[in-house]
């Protein structure tokens, strides 16, 4: 058997597995085991299999996932970082739909403590969808806000997709990291921009309330109130670009201190604590399968040689790069509707990697461009993370209205995508500082 | 039964995550205020990280957590869907299987040779050991889900069974 048809039947044996309802971790070990054994035998073959978990296992960069999860969940379930949007209102209320544009930058600057989208939907959602409702706001503008609010969680470092990509294509986290804070910084502008402008043509959906605006007194008091998340921003990214402790130990390092707010907050029960650990071994136990056996299968994709055949066959196609990223971004938009995109963004890397950046594409850069593609994975249907979260948190939220709220957050990601590609500075010129340094 | 081992190997998972949090903080704290960075603490960490990922696999699968696409599956009538998911589990069953043998015998490779960690130089065969150990606990669970769903299938309305029990 060619390698070119090998290499073809093991995807499409992936694909009719993960059809069959395989999980998607078993589907891509099966496929990978099967290749094994037809390419080098029983006991030469299955050998590799040992060191790729325990390698994989054993990470530390890793180690930072369950870690950051684990952080979202003490926040959440202790409810700390609740203060953030009370405070963040009294500030921006004045605006039109102000209340969504408090939603918009608490999840902005919650993003700064959180590496998940969901986990900053969630947070902020808690406390700012009731106050959107009782003030009688357009139901798809509230949804619309926190479900796309959230989604800066990931771009805004910490990011827990960012470590995934960072040691899965060995690129630095933390230039990364630096990478993701301008692009989430205009974001959350675009955001805000988006929700004034709507909420000016249309006053009736977000209804203005005398009482928003907050005295100078209450305006004074909310430094106290977000004094927990600023003292997490400081621990966590300020230790990390002071150069005194890695990604890994900056998590443990939130952690630790969201343990002692949860205390002092007399928050910290077991059921805070269970609850959060629940939310963790889930996460960590779901993703890091899916990376063990998507390592195991992407090995056996490299050993029939796909990756530098399809960098050759791309590369005499001869298109230029705009064509190029075009192709590439439509076919992973399109994809992500199968299946999640966390596990795409897994599977993916070890093929779409090497070839985007044997075409001359920044590691860095495309690492935001996946982040970017993951947002707005999880604010699209089927399979939308924070929509699920956001409806849920919304009584008498229906699907139609998660859609009519989260369309025009999607259009605003795919400019962000062409942006950054017309504009890589974006991105690049924060990590090139810290590089010059 | 079941339930409850999967339940306690996922607290325990939970247990090695506050542990974690300890040991890299008194590492960061002794490094940054006495210079005395614990070399131990990042290969330490490092081997709970195997117990959160693997003690945690079963009773994810119980809750329904590892990631599936449900896109075909959901336009076909039942008893098909609950075909596949029966076929589904007894190749995940034969992969576990031989993954199981694989991991453990790359432990016994390592205590032969007497394999150890970098910096430390800790034995590596005992934490290689819960990886098969993981995995041997994910495939009761899938066993279990298997023979409720051979059994659901000589019923009259035959469907894919949801999972045992819910998250929290």
């Amino acid at each position: 058997m060619s390698e070119a048809l090998l290499g073809t039947l093991l995807i499409a044996a992936m694909f009719v597995l993960f059809a069959m309802g395989v999980e998607i971790a078993l589907a891509l070990g099966i496929v990978g085991i099967a290749g094994l054994l037809y390419l080098k035998g029983w006991s030469i073959g299955l050998g590799v299999v040992g060191s790729i978990a325990w390698t994989n296992a054993t990470s530390f960069s890793f180690v930072a996932v369950p870690l950051f999860v684990f952080m979202s969940g003490i926040l959440l379930h202790s409810g700390i970082g609740r203060g953030l949007y009370t405070a963040v209102a009294r500030w921006v209320s004045f605006l039109p739909g102000g209340l969504a544009v408090a939603s918009i930058f608490s999840c902005a600057i919650f993003a700064a403590i959180s590496g998940s989208s969901v986990a900053t939907a969630a947070t902020i959602g808690m406390i700012a969808i009731p106050e959107m409702e009782r003030r009688g706001y357009y139901r798809p503008l509230i949804c619309g806000a926190l479900a796309a609010g959230g989604t800066i969680g990931i771009l805004v470092p910490p990011s827990i997709p960012m470590i995934i990509y960072g040691v899965m294509t060995e690129t630095s986290i933390g230039h990364l990291y630096m990478a993701g804070i301008v692009p989430g910084l205009v974001l959350a502008l675009m955001f805000a921009a988006f929700v004034v402008a709507y909420a000016m043509l249309w006053p009736e959906a977000a209804p203005r309330v005398a009482e928003d605006h907050g005295s100078f007194l209450e305006k004074l008091r909310s430094f106290y109130e977000v004094a927990p998340v600023a003292l997490l921003i400081v621990v966590v990214l300020g230790s990390m670009y002071a150069g005194i402790v890695t990604p890994t130990e900056a998590a443990a390092l939130g952690s630790f201190v969201s343990l002692i707010l949860a205390a002092l907050a007399g928050k910290l029960t077991w059921t805070t604590l269970h609850a959060a650990f629940n939310s963790t071994v889930r996460t960590t136990s779901m993703v890091m399968l899916i990376i063990v056996f998507a390592s195991v299968f992407s090995h056996v994709i490299a050993l029939v040689g796909a990756p530098r055949a399809l960098l050759r066959t791309v590369v005499g196609l001869e298109l230029p790069q705009w064509a190029f990223f075009m192709a590439v971004f439509a076919f992973l938009l399109v994809i992500a509707y199968a299946l999640e995109e966390l596990s795409v963004m897994i599977i993916m890397l070890p093929i779409l990697f090497p070839l985007v950046t044997g075409l001359g594409f920044d590691p860095i850069w495309f690492g935001i461009i996946m982040i970017v593609w993951l947002e707005i994975g999880f604010i699209t249907p089927p399979v939308g993370l924070n929509l699920f979260v956001i409806q849920g948190l919304t009584p008498g939220a229906t699907a139609r209205d998660m859609m009519l709220g989260t369309t025009p957050y999607v259009v605003m990601l795919i400019a962000l995508v062409g942006l950054l590609f017309l504009f890589p500075d974006l991105a690049l010129w924060l990590p090139a500082q810290m590089m010059g340094r | 039964m079941i339930g409850r081992i999967a339940r306690s190997a996922s607290t325990l998972a939970g247990l090695a995550v506050l542990v974690i949090v300890a040991l890299i903080t008194y590492d960061v704290a002794m490094r940054y205020f006495f210079n005395e960075p614990q070399l131990f603490v990042d290969e330490l960490a490092s081997f709970l990280e195997v117990v959160v990922i693997f003690g945690g696999l079963a009773y994810t699968f119980r809750t329904g957590g590892h990631v599936r696409v449900d896109l075909v599956t959901t336009h076909l009538p039942g008893r098909m869907r609950a075909w596949l998911r029966a076929v589904g589990l007894v190749l995940g069953l034969v992969f576990l299987a031989i993954v199981m043998w694989t991991t453990v015998d790359s432990a016994l490779t390592a205590h032969r040779y007497g394999r150890v960690s970098a910096v430390m130089l800790y034995p590596l065969w005992p934490t290689m050991l819960l990886i098969p150990l993981g995995l041997a606990l994910l495939a009761l669970v899938m066993l279990v889900a298997l023979v409720a769903q051979l059994r659901a299938l000589g019923g009259p309305q035959a469907d894919e069974l949801p999972p045992p029990e819910s998250a929290e």
